[in-house]
């Protein structure tokens, strides 16, 4: 079960582990990032950077749609991260099905525009978040379980 | 008389939010200003800013040791000085910074060989954290 989908740059990092990990206990964080999933000094790093007692995946965007259909983490509670809305668009185009996504640290960097404090975007977020509201994906900006929910539907259009 | 043989070393506090300034500012207040320590707030930086951040000053003072003082062990602060220090054996990543790891760096900066430095560090940060009966 996905209790929590969210884009965050940072992928695994302490607003994710401690924040939401305590709220939602999961039992798995599943990255889902091609280039991750592909430099072994990268996997390494996230892997080490979370206590024992939550399990971590690293996993390609292939992967995890397979992973996830093939139902290979049956009853476990995940938080599914990637890194861009982008990532979560192409996800679906490869069959995972999803109603609303936690937009929840998109950082600054150069040519993008801030939209809320943890949420800085370009135009080819914006364009990859359009598309997500048309598959009807509500978009939740929300950096920690008790922060404000802000829906950014509206705002990206 | 004192001797300077050991080799220089720098100290990069790298934290969340303003952590690493307020750390920098007390260490300031209690021993004065020194120049071998360094303050950079995190946080609020992309993975790929702050990891360029801590190499440029990585480069500026590519004649000493490093070393990188995070709050977390596995936060962005963590991760990013892994990246920016990642092949560099000059450079090493110290998590839980407390003041009195720094207070130490400071004041004994130059006069220990930074592999002693760092095993004094460790163990004065750990034991800097204890329980006081009140009486």
């Amino acid at each position: 079960m996905i209790a929590l989908f969210r884009i965050d740059d940072r992928l695994i990092h302490a607003q994710v582990v401690i924040g939401w990990g305590r709220h939602l206990k999961p039992d798995r964080i599943v990255i889902a990032d091609d280039y991750v999933a592909s430099n072994e000094w990268e996997k390494e790093l996230f892997m080490t950077a979370v206590s024992p007692d939550i399990k971590v995946s690293i996993l390609s965007l292939r992967e995890a749609v397979n992973h996830i259909q093939g139902d290979v983490f049956g009853k476990e509670k995940i938080i599914l991260l990637v890194k861009g809305p982008r990532e979560v668009l192409d996800l679906m185009e490869m069959g995972l099905e999803a109603d609303e996504v936690n937009v929840g640290g998109l950082h600054y960097v150069e040519g993008k525009e801030k939209v809320l404090d943890n949420v800085y975007l370009d135009q080819s977020d914006r364009a990859a978040l359009r598309e997500l509201v048309k598959k009807g994906i509500t978009l939740e900006a929300r950096a920690l379980p008790e922060s404000e929910k802000i829906i950014l539907n509206s705002r990206v259009v | 008389m004192i001797t300077m043989t050991a080799t220089r070393t720098i100290g990069i506090i790298v934290t969340h939010g303003r952590l690493a300034f307020e750390l920098l500012e007390t260490v300031n207040l209690i021993v004065g200003r020194k120049d071998c320590c360094a303050a950079i707030a995190g946080s609020d930086l992309s993975d790929r800013e702050l990891t360029s951040r801590i190499k440029e000053v990585i480069e500026e003072n590519s004649d000493k040791y490093v070393l990188l003082f995070v709050d977390y062990f596995g936060g962005s602060c963590y991760m990013n000085c892994q990246r920016a220090a990642h092949g560099k054996d000059r450079i090493k990543v110290i998590s839980g910074v407390n003041l009195p790891i720094l207070l130490d760096f400071v004041t004994k900066e130059g006069s220990l060989e930074v592999e002693e430095m760092i095993e004094h560090l460790v163990q004065r940060g750990r034991e800097s954290i204890k329980v006081i009966d009140v009486w």
